[in-house]
């Protein structure tokens, strides 16, 4: 993990609101030196219901965060103007982003997908006026019950400059992605989405190891596995708790009963 | 030798490629291997994850003859390790974002010795672009020799069953020096451009490789 990421998710499992998500996309924004972040969740796998009441069907937006037809969240450093437009002239059902990432599992560079059609062209154009950048990679995320939400970071450089960013941050732009989402199910009270997976007795053990202070080394030799298989497990542990790091899955597997460290 | 990187939804662009694919999975892993498979009628093997859209990534003469040819799945989704293999991960479903599953890995009998590592080469590399940190996958304890003499050694996280029958569960770690190892032992230029996943609309999507 790199150092600005371990920054960006204390940031990330510091917040309490949804509304905490605005800043988190601007830190990401700031940290990598990019023109813009998004995290737009087009499911978040189930109604949420404090949207519907206060929302009906309408995109809105309240304290940064923009809710669409009562299952839609997003948090965009994109300018209001073109959030709203994107939405109204329909730009989703165009967009090649949007298209290739609903049924893709590879995060999507822009500049490899199909432009040629005349409408999708316009629609760059457009973006492109409104200040998205030339540049952008998309990390579609899926989840149990129909869960999708993409998360984006654009830039306008120079190709060999978006070539070398996207090398040297590919692996934390998709652990940013599921972790924000996963803060995210946590934030609007979807945190019943995250509990579908229950731990193994593996996992228990080695998150009961951690929970006691061991070393990953200590803990492996406990277990009598490498390191490497330690932290594969331990990484599948985190994801099914939808933790953001180890001490948060720690914590996490206390609080629900998971693990009872001695 | 050209590699083409399809999702299995975009299969329909390269008919001819995937129906030779799904009979050579059949040959080598159903007739060479002895695996209980389901073979369709027309000689062709498909399993259940064929359905999830998975990414083929295949190796092609100049021909167009099928070469070799693999499958790739993100573990946040199905994966055979999790639900047909657990027991290699003492009972962990291997699930992160950070981690692919491959599988049915192989090369046909008449490719040369650069075909499989320019599979892995290009595998590797897709894996970088995409933020993947590891592959795990489950084969037969021969395979990880062959995997180890083609330069990507992997880490035995798991195994079950005899000398002869011994099945392993396999964990490859995805690094840049990894991925450029690979493409040296394949014989492919530095200059090179990485296979991209095709846009079946725009250019049918295979990268040749003068190699």
């Amino acid at each position: 993990m790199s150092d600005k990421l371990k920054k960006i998710v204390e940031k990330l499992s510091s917040i309490h609101e949804l509304s905490g998500l605005g800043g988190i996309i601007e830190a990401i924004r700031d940290a990598y030196d990019v023109d813009h972040v998004y995290y737009y969740a087009v499911s978040l796998g189930t109604d949420v219901p404090s949207f519907r009441e206060t929302f009906g069907g309408a995109l809105s937006q309240d304290s940064g965060i923009w809710r669409r037809e009562g299952r839609s969240i997003g948090a965009l450093s994109y300018s209001p103007e073109w959030i709203q437009r994107y939405f109204e002239a329909g730009w989703d059902a165009v967009d090649p982003v949007m298209q290739s990432a609903g049924t893709q599992f590879a995060p999507v560079d822009w500049s490899r997908l199909d432009w040629t059609d005349p409408t999708a062209r316009r629609f760059f154009g457009e973006a492109y006026e409104h200040g998205v950048g030339n540049h952008g990679y998309t990390v579609p995320v899926r989840g149990p019950n129909g869960q999708f939400a993409l998360f984006a970071v654009t830039k306008s450089c120079r190709d060999e400059d978006w070539i070398r960013l996207t090398a040297d941050f590919g692996n934390d732009f998709m652990l940013l992605a599921h972790y924000t989402h996963q803060q995210a199910l946590r934030l609007a009270g979807a945190e019943a989405e995250m509990l579908a997976r229950p731990l193994s007795l593996r996992e228990r053990d080695a998150m009961r190891l951690l929970a006691d202070g061991k070393s990953r080394a200590q803990a492996a030799d406990v277990l009598g596995i490498s390191e490497n298989t330690l932290r594969v497990y331990i990484d599948s542990a985190r994801h099914k708790l939808g933790a953001l790091n180890i001490p948060h899955a720690i914590a996490l597997a206390a609080y629900r009963g998971v693990i009872t460290p001695q | 030798m050209r590699f083409t990187l399809a999702y299995g939804h975009d299969l329909g662009a390269f008919p001819d490629l995937a129906d030779q694919m799904f009979r050579d999975r059949a040959t080598q892993f159903h007739q060479r291997l002895g695996w209980s498979l389901n073979v369709d009628d027309d000689g062709r093997e498909t399993d259940r994850y064929d359905a999830e859209n998975p990414v083929y990534l295949m190796a092609t003469d100049d021909e167009g003859r099928h070469l070799g040819s693999t499958r790739l799945m993100p573990t946040t989704g199905p994966t055979m390790i999790a639900d047909e293999f657990s027991h290699l991960t003492d009972g962990v479903q291997i699930e992160s974002p950070a981690i692919w599953e491959v599988t049915r890995f192989f090369v046909s009998e008449a490719a040369s010795r650069r075909v499989a590592p320019g599979l892995m080469w290009a595998g590797c590399a897709l894996a970088l672009r995409s933020g993947v940190s590891h592959y795990v996958g489950v084969t037969g304890a021969h395979m990880v020799r062959i995997f180890a003499a083609c330069g990507w050694s992997p880490e035995v996280i798991g195994r079950s069953g005899s000398a002869e029958g011994e099945i392993c569960a396999c964990l490859w770690e995805v690094t840049a020096a990894q991925r450029d190892s690979l493409r040296r032992r394949a014989g492919i230029p530095d200059d090179a451009e990485e296979p991209q996943i095709a846009r079946p609309a725009l250019n049918g999507g295979s990268a040749h490789i003068a190699a």
